[in-house]
């Protein structure tokens, strides 16, 4: 491995590593627009010119692998000056919309200004007018002024959507970015570049004007759109003064993950953090009716305790968590319930596209099998109670039609549930408790490759919901038995312990990328 | 009168040179003929030997980069520069509708050095009668068996075609043309790695400048001693130049590689018009470092004019007498860069166009004092930081202009802000026409 | 109505021999002259997608290429359309009066069409006729040595060929 000195620092590296990355696993940031690890590339934006010993002009460090006794500098005097011209030109026809921008606080421009730059401009004619504020797909708005030319938007829909919608027209420096004649940006990934952007040329149609992210708090966690679980980062607010309507959630975004989504997410799932402020059942009912949690878990347990275990079945989810799912499977066996599915038959099933978007649109389908759930047979478990096969029903995330509970409420002797969002037929269930959205608790899935993921709380439970180990917890306490565990890192420690799936981890050994168990691996 | 070689221009002017027949009844393919029983490196040593300098503007030996050439079984390429388009030069054309089989010749050669199976003409799409005249010489040339499957019923083959392009100055930079020529935008592509490396398709290639290819013929059938002969040490062979602006005979000549400035301009040029005084000249297209009047007693060859503090480049000579503006001047050339800055990378795209928006607005008369050091700051932040040299070339002519003429350019600012506060408009004197 | 004509196809076929079979993209700037010329100096954008369908190319790229190079118009042209040399060595040759007499004589301003179709021009950059100029080129001709009274007349002769 080629061994090179970057600020004195010397370092050995795998060779065909560039000097961008070089310099990152040294921890000295090189600034730059068009590079990305993810695409191809370009060399274009000239903001990484380094100096390196014997070469006699500046070299981009994009495209330079990392040579054996290569002496590099990354901040001499010839760079800095080298990277404020950059600056200069960059911002010379750029407009200053900062205060209008949606990108202020996340902006390259601004960033490197601060950084390397710090002059006041030098033009005494005008800028160059573009486009600005055009809409060209149903989730990204284009400013042509603002765009720095950087190309990263077109080697995205060139290189990995594959759907060419977007080139460079033109020549010079009235060159623009623009949509191919007759094109819009409707791809499944559109929305990745607005991520792309370093600038707010590209921005987010649903995100517009509503917070400015320094007011947003950042959280790791994992998409719940599909079976994949892209690794993703949830914004939520932290201004009380930032807040249009009742949402905390303001978006998601992708965040790197070589081996699952790289650095990239579907637009379906990019806007599912809308489902954890919308439409939840967030308060406790019984009988339809809102009520304290303590007289909801109340009478969840006396309607529990009314039926046989054996005529008792639970109806599960492939949305819940590793922990929530085992929790449930405790409190199954506690009460001598044999009767349990997921449902995942009553599920519609999408398409998948042979990237990222898998046709499961569930993500812990592969969890619950893990644990040895039987993943179908809701469709029986549902026939079965409304023939009198069953006296009582445990519903969690299932949104079933009125109709449907209707019939179960009149065939059952106890219909319970426990969702995160309201849904038609709740009224109809003796109780109705409130489940925690996966943005509000530590947990994990296991998407379809069989990695383990963590999922980490970014916000309180809205309302009285709660994870649904607390809640299989409280209704096992309710009904006489203590819960094995009380939280999520002891729950999954639980499953690590008799679970072979799960052996040798622990949630919070996870990490940011997550990990493959070597049983799972071995099955997958 | 000096009597100039006729090598490179011996078939000028014979229309029955244009075809096969004719042109090998003057003597032509003779060179082909000798290339065929040589080793292809014995070729590429005579070449250099020849000391062939690359004459669509870098000056590089044609020989060494050619030897750069990559090893493999797989495809490479030689694509020949017929681009012409750096201002003030015109040779490549008129060795194209003059003389196309000398062309083709030289192209045969090269790749029979070199390897090559696959070669193609780049021409400018602007050069219509070229890319006519070219493609009936290359149909001749099939059809006589010089190219195809059994180049002169050897074992050589070589196929060889046309292409056009569409307008765009940044398709003379070899990376441009190569990107053009696989059907997009004429951008130049980062080096590393270099064309010779990985260039058309990916595969290995060699791009030469139509002049430099027309040379090889000769090389062969003169050999080096004599081609040398035509020029200066390290600078072999006879030298087409083009001279154009304030003369009395502008026009495309060849001559020995050794003539001076001076001698291209008033012995082969016809001089300056009458009344009038040298100001300043152009050397080797607009990209190169202006020279003065006093400057012009220097030989006309790579190496010379290098240490004169310009460059030969593409052998474009323009001439300005006293009647030129020098500000009006750069403020045409700002234009023609801007223009023709591909867009590619921030330094080019954004410091052409605001070098060009500063010499119009001194033009117009708003200029300020400080607007001249600015725009020797902008392009020291331009020269070198850049994928391909079109910065440079936009940044030369400024420092250089600049260097030689500030004066002029302090007092057009002075003068102008003085007319505007009295509200007078000065006639230019010569004028660009943007 | 495909705007690939039978005749235009052969022509097509003829110049994707020219290049490897996997690089169609090599014959999207001589595809688009022909379609340009068979159209009266412009472009539509039926003709760039028609490019691009026959060679496998995207859309965007085929677009791209046309607003990058000067040859290319996706405005209509008059049926003579007329570049003048604007670069220096022809701008020292007096250009400017060869501009200002062809606008003067046409009556339109640069890249608009004369009311009868037959005429527009346009300032463009080196045509590399340096040793001649002033010039100006129409079609493949190149008018050099230019007075704007020889602009002048050789427009008129070319209005006379109609």
């Amino acid at each position: 491995m080629p061994k090179l000195t970057i600020n004195g620092k010397e370092a050995e590296l795998p060779a065909g590593t560039n000097l961008i990355e070089a310099a990152k696993a040294l921890g000295t940031e090189i600034p730059h627009f068009c590079y990305h690890p993810g695409l191809s590339v370009a060399g274009n934006c000239r903001m990484c010119l380094v100096e390196i010993e014997k070469a006699p002009k500046l070299q981009i460090a994009c495209n330079t692998a990392v040579g054996e006794g290569m002496v590099v500098l990354t901040d001499s005097a010839k760079v800095k000056k080298a990277r404020a011209g950059v600056m200069e030109f960059l911002l010379l026809n750029h407009p200053i919309d900062c205060p209008i921008c949606d990108c202020a606080g996340e902006c390259y421009l601004q960033d490197y200004y601060m950084e390397h730059d710090g002059h006041a401009s030098r033009l005494e004619e005008g800028k160059n007018k573009k486009q600005k504020a055009q809409p060209i797909g149903p989730h990204v708005m284009l400013d042509k002024e603002r765009c720095v030319l950087c190309s990263r938007c077109v080697r995205f829909t060139d290189e990995v959507s594959k759907t060419h919608e977007l080139g460079i027209f033109g020549r010079g420096s009235t060159e623009e970015i623009g949509l191919a004649p007759g094109a819009t940006l409707d791809n499944a990934y559109s929305g990745n570049v607005v991520d792309l952007c370093p600038v707010g040329a590209l921005t987010d149609r649903e995100f517009r004007f509503k917070s400015r992210p320094w007011f947003l708090k950042e959280t790791a966690t994992l998409c719940g759109g599909c079976s994949m679980g892209c690794n993703v980062i949830l914004n939520t607010n932290t201004n009380p003064y930032n807040k249009v309507g009742q949402e905390r959630a303001y978006r998601l975004f992708p965040r790197e993950n070589k081996a699952v989504n790289q650095y990239w997410m579907c637009d379906e799932g990019r806007y599912t953090y809308k489902a954890v402020d919308a439409g939840r059942r967030h308060r406790t009912l019984v009988s339809g009716a809102v009520a304290e949690p303590d007289a909801a878990l109340a009478a969840a347990a006396a309607a529990l305790k009314a039926a046989a275990g054996p005529k008792t079945a639970f109806l599960l989810h492939p949305s819940l968590t590793n922990e929530e799912l085992a929790a449930f499977r405790w409190l199954a066996q506690a009460l001598g319930v044999t009767q349990v599915s997921l449902g995942a038959d009553l599920l519609e099933r999408g398409q998948g596209d042979g990237y990222l978007i898998q046709a499961d649109k569930f993500p812990n389908g592969r969890g619950a099998k893990d644990q040895g759930f039987t993943l179908d047979g809701g469709a029986e478990l549902l026939k079965a109670a409304k023939t009198g096969g069953l006296d009582a029903l445990l519903v969690v995330g299932h949104s079933l039609a009125d109709a449907e509970c209707a019939e179960l409420r009149a065939k059952l002797k106890a219909l319970v549930g426990a969702h995160s969002q309201g849904f038609g037929g709740e009224a109809r269930f003796d109780a109705s408790l409130a489940l925690a959205h996966a943005a509000e608790q530590d947990g994990s899935w296991t998407n379809v490759q069989g990695r383990v993921q963590r999922l980490n709380r970014a916000l309180a439970p809205l309302g009285d919901s709660q994870p649904g180990w607390a809640l299989a917890g409280a209704l096992g306490a309710l009904l006489g038995h203590a819960a094995p565990a009380g939280d999520a890192q002891s729950w999954f420690a639980a499953l690590a312990a008799n679970t072979p799936a799960f052996a040798g981890l622990s949630l919070d050994g996870l990490g940011a990328q997550g990990a493959m168990p070597a049983a799972a691996a071995a099955q997958a | 009168m000096t009597e100039h070689p006729k090598v490179l221009t011996k078939n000028f002017g014979d229309p029955a040179a244009l075809g096969y027949e004719g042109y090998v009844a003057n003597g032509g393919y003779l060179g082909l003929k000798k290339a065929l029983t040589m080793q292809p490196q014995e070729i590429i040593d005579l070449v250099k030997a020849g000391n062939l300098r690359g004459r669509g503007g870098a000056g590089f030996p044609a020989a060494v980069k050619w030897g750069f050439l990559g090893k493999t079984d797989g495809p490479k390429y030689l694509c020949v520069n017929a681009d012409e388009g750096e201002p003030g030069t015109v040779k490549d054309g008129p060795l194209m509708e003059n003389d196309p089989h000398q062309l083709i010749e030289g192209v045969v050669i090269a790749c029979y050095a070199l390897g090559i199976k696959s070669a193609y003409i780049y021409i400018r799409g602007e050069f219509y009668k070229a890319i006519r005249i070219v493609q009936a010489a290359v149909d001749q040339a099939y059809a006589q068996g010089v190219i195809g499957k059994s180049v002169m019923g050897s074992a050589f083959q070589l196929d060889i075609a046309v292409h056009p392009g569409a307008g765009a100055y940044i398709c003379g930079e070899e990376t441009g043309l190569l990107s053009s020529l696989e059907g997009k935008k004429g951008m130049p592509k980062l080096k590393p790695p270099f064309p010779a490396l990985k260039g058309l398709y990916g595969a290995p290639t060699i791009v030469n400048n139509v002049e430099t290819l027309a040379c090889v013929p000769h090389i062969l059938t003169l050999g080096a001693d004599a081609w040398n002969a035509l020029g200066t040490e390290k600078n072999g062979g006879s030298k087409l130049y083009c001279v154009s602006g304030h003369v009395m005979k502008p026009g495309y000549y060849e001559t020995r590689h050794s003539i001076t400035l001076r001698e291209l301009i008033y012995d082969v040029a016809g001089g300056l018009k009458p009344g009038r005084t040298l100001k300043a000249v152009v050397p080797g297209g607009s990209s190169s470092p202006i020279l003065t009047a006093d400057e012009i007693d220097v030989r006309m060859d790579f190496d010379s004019l290098g240490k004169a503090g310009s460059m030969l480049g593409s052998a474009a000579v323009i001439v300005m007498d006293d009647s030129t503006s020098m500000v009006r001047a750069l403020d045409n050339l700002m234009h023609f860069y801007s223009h023709e800055s591909c867009g590619q990378c921030t330094p080019c795209r954004e410091g052409t166009a605001w070098l060009h928006k500063i010499m119009s607005r001194i033009v117009d008369g708003r200029g300020e004092a400080a607007d001249i050091d600015r725009m020797l700051d902008i392009t020291g932040n331009m020269v070198g930081n850049t994928i391909c040299v079109l910065a440079d070339a936009a940044a030369f002519p400024v420092q250089s202009y600049i260097k030689k003429f500030r004066p002029e350019f302090e007092e057009y600012i002075q003068g102008h802000k003085r007319l505007s506060l009295l509200g007078h408009r000065e006639e230019p004197a010569t004028v660009g026409a943007h | 109505m495909s705007v690939v004509t039978p005749e235009l196809r052969a022509k097509f076929d003829q110049v994707v021999s020219r290049y490897p079979a996997d690089q169609r993209q090599s014959a999207v700037i001589p595809l688009l002259h022909l379609f340009q010329e068979s159209h009266g100096g412009s472009l539509t954008t039926e003709h760039q997608q028609a490019v691009a369908d026959y060679l496998g190319v995207p859309m965007s790229k085929v677009h791209e290429v046309t607003t990058f190079y000067t040859m290319y118009s996706l405005k209509p042209r008059g049926k003579q359309h007329i570049s003048i040399c604007g670069t220096l060595p022809c701008a020292l040759c007096g250009c400017k009066d060869i501009v200002e007499a062809v606008q003067e004589k046409l009556g339109v301003a640069p890249e608009q069409v004369t009311a009868d179709g037959q005429f527009s021009f346009q300032v463009v950059e080196c045509l590399a006729q340096c040793h001649q100029g002033p010039v100006m080129q129409v079609g493949d001709t190149v008018y050099g040595n230019l007075t704007p009274e020889s602009a002048k007349a050789v427009i008129d002769a070319l209005g006379k060929k109609q």
